[in-house]
């Protein structure tokens, strides 16, 4: 395995543990089991807020590219923190010498939102949305601290984790354009939207072809209503099963050229395709869509207020921000006080 | 009459002897016949591993040659650096002769063992489970993690050692999956890229 980070690289590698990775052939292919745990120092004078590594066994066929993202970080110049690899990666038998993994930077977010890093993989909007979502849900619990004090925080978190609790999930299996993935051709639906105000772009219309097990070829129409021109777009779908339950399971990010008050049309020919955890049958009924976030032109990004996430179909389907769930975790490990002291001290 | 031994005749045979020795065993060869047909196999089988078509065009031939050559003049000199602490008891270094031998053969094979003996071996990239995958092959996000599945395998990705607590599938063509360490609070999140 090889670690590669450039010269200028904000973050120096201090000690690479392998642990327990080892690699097994299985027919034609390698297996590559992972578990790794990196630790980086951050050289700069910055504070980090995340990195994204990329993880490379090899690039041609699925199974063989992976990153591994850590958000939420607050990291002070001079200051270390880990990274943990804990993957199986696909490689073919032959391909040569050379080490059987890459690993290399991707990206690291700071605290003013500056970047660094080649971006292969597109993990700057990444993390940017995650920190603006952290911020956002950090600002969030420390107002009912300040509003409505400890007791007033726990029951904020309590009802989080039941929230957690109680969603519903299902399988969702992402398939590619041109490989057939069902029998059922299924039937063209007009797609509904869920309007957010304050969302900078507005989904107008759209179609895809849904059956009881899968969503595929969705076509939208988008309207930038931002004085900002936009160029990405993530869609969330929330979908509605036989029992009315509904369940976020997929989205659709879309690269597009927005220019304020313009519209756009963009279609992904892909497919997703749903089934029970539990191996039952799913039946799908509907599909609501919503703006989940927006990348300005100018690298600026937009995610849904606390306020637009307590819409009643939102608050039950959509899973808690990076942060929310690690003050959540905080608690469940530490209790209230480790929470009160994170959100006070950041 | 004495023969010069297989590690001398295998590099003169490839032109990796110091010119004095290169003299003898040329003498030597020009005279005998066995070691003209044990010389002519080795550039034979020289000749084939060149020759192997399946062999990666990106394979760095010079370096690689320069990287065995180098290995064997080590262990030539390592060779005559055990000759020199054993002179008085074994004339003619033996021991060393039989390390440098070794020494060689585990260049030789650990330089040629990646290498697919026929095409066959090296075609196909991407197995899960015990069965190819090609086209049919796909990632799928459960509440446990990440799989890769196609023709009967499953492979888990993300989650066999971790605890997920979120997944997401892009129809882009990647799936992410979120989890906390239990240790140290940390949000890690790992995505499979199929694109």
């Amino acid at each position: 395995m090889h670690i590669t980070l450039p010269e200028d690289s904000p973050v120096a590698l201090l000690a690479a543990d392998w642990g327990e990775s080892r690699s097994e052939v299985r027919g034609g292919a390698m297996v590559l089991d992972l578990h790794t745990s990196l630790s980086f120092r951050n050289v700069t004078q910055r504070r980090i807020r995340g990195v994204t590594l990329l993880v490379l066994a090899q690039e041609v066929t699925p199974g063989g590219k992976a990153s591994v993202s850590v958000p939420s970080l607050d990291v002070g110049p001079g200051e270390a923190f880990p990274v943990r690899i804990d993957l199986q990666l696909l490689r073919p038998l032959q391909v040569g010498a050379g080490p059987l993994v890459h690993i290399e930077l991707d990206g690291v977010l700071f605290d003013d939102l500056g970047f660094y890093g080649p971006n292969r993989l597109n993990c700057r909007r990444s993390m940017t949305i995650w920190e603006i979502e952290a911020r956002r849900d950090r600002r969030h619990f420390r107002s009912i601290l300040e509003s409505g004090g400890p007791e007033a925080l726990q029951k904020a978190i309590l009802e989080s984790l039941a929230r957690q609790a109680d969603r519903p999930q299902l399988n969702v299996r992402v398939s590619q354009p041109g490989r057939a993935t069902n029998y059922d051709p299924g039937r063209e639906v007009q797609l509904a939207f869920l309007d957010l105000p304050e969302a900078p772009v507005r989904a107008v219309s759209g179609a895809a072809r849904l059956s009881a097990t899968e969503f595929r070829a969705p076509t939208l129409r988008l309207a930038n209503r931002s004085k900002t021109p936009v160029r990405f777009v993530e869609i969330g779908w929330i979908f509605r099963d036989g029992s009315g339950k509904e369940v976020m399971a997929g989205s659709f990010p879309a690269q597009v050229n927005l220019p304020p008050g313009g519209e756009a049309q963009v279609a992904q020919p892909s497919a997703l395709r749903f089934s029970h955890p539990s191996g039952g049958a799913v039946q799908i009924q509907g599909v609501t869509g919503f703006v989940s976030n927006v990348e300005f032109a100018d690298g600026r990004a937009w995610v849904p207020s606390r306020q637009a996430l307590e819409l009643p179909q939102l608050r039950r389907a959509v899973a808690p921000s990076a942060e929310e769930q690690r003050l959540i975790e905080l608690y469940r490990k530490r209790g209230l006080s480790a929470v009160i002291e994170q959100l006070q001290r950041r | 009459m004495k023969h010069p031994g297989e590690r001398l005749l295998a590099l003169w045979s490839g032109g990796d002897l110091p010119a004095w020795r290169a003299w003898m065993v040329k003498r030597h060869v020009a005279g005998c016949e066995a070691c003209r047909r044990e010389v002519d196999a080795y550039r034979r089988a020289s000749q084939v591993a060149r020759e192997m078509a399946e062999l990666p065009a990106e394979l760095a031939w010079d370096s690689l040659a320069a990287e065995m050559k180098a290995n064997i003049h080590l262990g030539l000199v390592a060779g005559a650096i055990a000759a020199e602490q054993t002179k008085g008891r074994v004339r003619w270094g033996w021991r060393a002769a039989i390390a440098v031998a070794i020494f060689t053969l585990a260049v030789v094979s650990g330089w040629l063992a990646p290498f697919p003996l026929s095409k066959t071996v090296r075609k196909p990239p991407v197995v899960a489970g015990e069965t190819a995958l090609e086209p049919g092959i796909f990632a799928e996000a459960t509440p446990a993690g990440i799989e890769l599945k196609g023709n009967g395998g499953t492979l888990a990705v993300v989650g066999r050692s971790t605890t997920v607590v979120t997944v997401s599938a892009k129809s882009s063509g990647s799936v992410g999956a979120r989890f906390v360490d239990s240790d140290t609070g940390q949000v890690t999140i790992a995505n499979v890229y199929m694109e």
